[in-house]
């Protein structure tokens, strides 16, 4: 493995995938830039690891066209030059940790001595020289998805694809081996594309996150941009906590039952929308406070207070028994609510998102 | 473990016996001292085994049903991996009618099947011949391979193979440094089976055989017709003791894959 290579980028154009009536994959653009960690997220049966499976080569595509480096991609798997981590790590387990290693590099015609080199690398490189030779069932989880990535890697791949490859690990193991593909992934330079349905994990590793649902592509956008900036109900509902208010945008206001607030940014057309504000947006003023200016309003009963650790999380209810999370920094101070209190829950107005209901 | 019922072990131990007694009974008879087969024998010896060890009519036979025994493994080893292979990961019309036509030979009367291929053989100038009797034999041996390798197959994530295509393994080298290695124990034991299967067998022998290619179990019977001396015993006792010995070896194949 040197260290820098040519990167290369990944084009789907209307990719789509269907088994009879059911859509699995309904038309995705992408363009994925060279050297960049893109992550597809979403909830199971969202698509995003059939996308994966056309992009390996393993499902053909019902419509559409996959391109690297914008030439078209129509091979079988074994001549796509594309390393893939399974969710199992589908680790050969015949053969130890270093021919498994060595098994792409045989494959292409790589003489004896330079392979074992490589191999040798590999190994050194994901921290287990001494595993070379213990067959993978000899091998911890985190140990054999170290292999699988050393395996995926050790050939040199235009692109590399994981699919929840850290799912069946502990959260520890879990956190410690996502900052080592991340410092890889950035070290080598390579392009990669990493299918998981955990939007932590998404949000620690990745350059930018692809958020599927029901076979579309809701929105891409760096992490930030998920979080802050939504482009629908559904990314504010699975990427962090959200407090959504839906209701009538009026053309000049937004109603949501029977309460009006002012919004940052004023959508076109009148309708059905739904108002997204973050819980550590939110912050509580006693009832008979004056609101400041360029905020909105609510009045709310404390209903649960929860410790946890950094933060505490403040569940309140609204007159009309919307229930509201508000999420406050330890650090800031002592807490002065008990369950029961009336309060006035308040927010900036340009904290609030208006995205369409559907 | 569970104290069974005392009524139960005694049913357990009459079965055992009832099971193993006919096979075991014929050991003391092999180590007969007198001329004839009869039990109990009157003193003991080893002296049939020695007319055994020593007699060309029985070591032409044994020779006889190595060669075709280790032919039929072979050749049934070879097709029914191929056979199962194609139904396990095939997608075609007719696949499970396909399925039982290939293990048929299972319980189709062997009389059945030996009258239809003796009719047939004689036909095409093979019956009698080393060549027929492989043939036939391979037909009865195929189900135990393909039974065997279709257990295994199950066994192999295809993740696996999707992980070699991946890598740059075509289908062939896909199968031969993957699925082979995974599979080579359901392989094994059904070669075994396989062997097992043409070294017993005598039905399909009977019509099949002739005076210059006479199996064991062909000269045991002829034997037992004519002479009834005991070196049929001892000829009994030593098929007995390396069937045994080839089933273990099956089975524990069979268990090493499934562990």
């Amino acid at each position: 493995m040197s260290q820098a290579r040519a990167s290369h980028s990944v084009s789907l154009h209307d990719i789509a995938m269907h088994y009879g009536n059911i859509r699995a994959v309904d038309g995705v653009n992408l363009d994925i830039r060279a050297g960049e960690f893109m992550t597809f997220l979403g909830p199971s049966g969202s698509g995003k690891t059939t996308t994966l499976k056309i992009i390996a080569g393993f499902l053909q595509q019902s419509r559409g066209e996959l391109r690297i480096d914008g030439n078209i991609v129509r091979d079988p798997p074994h001549k796509r030059d594309i390393g893939m981590v399974f969710q199992n790590y589908a680790l050969f387990p015949h053969m130890s940790a270093a021919d498994n290693i060595a098994f792409p590099l045989k494959m292409r015609g790589v003489p004896k001595r330079i392979r074992q080199q490589r191999v040798h690398e590999a190994l050194e490189r994901v921290h287990l020289s001494d595993r070379a030779q213990q067959k993978p069932r000899q091998l911890s989880g985190g140990q054999q998805q170290r292999v699988a990535l050393a395996r995926a890697l050790v050939f040199e791949p235009k692109v590399v694809l994981m699919d929840e490859p850290l799912g069946a690990l502990d959260k520890q193991l879990r956190e410690r081996l996502q900052l080592e593909i991340r410092r890889l992934q950035q070290a080598l330079h390579i392009t990669m594309i990493y299918v998981t349905h955990d939007q932590e994990e998404a949000l620690v590793m990745s350059d930018r996150i692809s958020v599927f649902n029901q076979g579309k592509l809701e929105q891409v956008g760096s992490g930030a941009d998920l979080y802050e900036r939504p482009q629908s109900r559904f990314v504010a509902d699975f990427i962090g906590e959200s407090n959504i208010f839906c209701g009538q945008w009026h053309g000049d206001y937004f109603e949501s039952q029977d309460t009006r607030f002012a919004v940052a940014q004023a959508p076109a057309d009148t309708g059905t929308y739904c108002l997204i504000v973050r819980p550590e947006r939110l912050y509580l003023l006693r009832a008979d406070a004056a609101i400041p200016a360029a905020h909105n309003s609510l009045a709310a009963q404390v209903s649960e207070l929860i410790y946890l650790g950094s933060e505490r999380k403040v569940v309140l209810q609204t007159a009309n028994g919307h229930s509201l999370v508000c999420r406050q920094s330890v650090a800031q101070g002592e807490l002065h609510w008990q369950p029961g209190d009336h309060v006035q829950v308040t927010w900036p107005i340009s904290e609030g998102v208006l995205v369409r209901a559907s | 473990m569970m104290k069974l019922p005392l009524w139960l072990r005694a049913y357990g131990g009459m079965l055992v016996i009832f099971l193993l007694g006919p096979s075991l009974m014929i050991i003391p008879m092999s180590l007969s001292s007198g001329r004839t087969l009869r039990f109990p024998p009157p003193g003991y010896s080893w002296q049939w085994y020695e007319t055994l060890l020593t007699s060309s009519l029985w070591l032409n036979a044994a020779q006889t049903s190595l060669r075709v025994g280790l032919l039929t493994a072979l050749a049934a080893t070879i097709l029914g991996t191929l056979t199962a292979l194609g139904l396990a990961r095939g997608r075609f019309w007719g696949r499970n009618a396909l399925q039982a036509l290939v293990l048929s030979p299972m319980i189709i009367p062997l009389v059945l099947i030996a009258i239809a291929t003796f009719a047939v053989f004689v036909r095409w100038r093979i019956a009698g011949s080393l060549w027929g009797l492989v043939l036939a034999h391979t037909v009865l041996a195929l189900p135990f391979v393909v039974i065997n390798v279709l257990a295994s197959l199950r066994t192999v994530d295809r993740t696996l193979e999707l992980a070699a295509a991946n890598l740059g393994a075509g289908p062939l080298r896909c199968f031969a440094y993957v699925t082979l290695p995974l599979i080579m124990p359901g392989m094994l034991a059904g070669a075994l089976f396989a062997f097992i299967t043409s070294w017993d067998e005598i039905v399909v022998a009977i019509f099949l055989t002739s005076p210059r290619l006479r199996t064991l179990p062909i000269v045991m019977w002829g034997q037992l017709r004519t002479e009834l001396d005991p070196t049929i015993a001892a000829a009994a006792t030593l098929l007995t003791l390396l069937t045994t010995l080839i089933f273990a070896l099956g089975l524990w194949l069979r268990q090493r894959q499934t562990a």
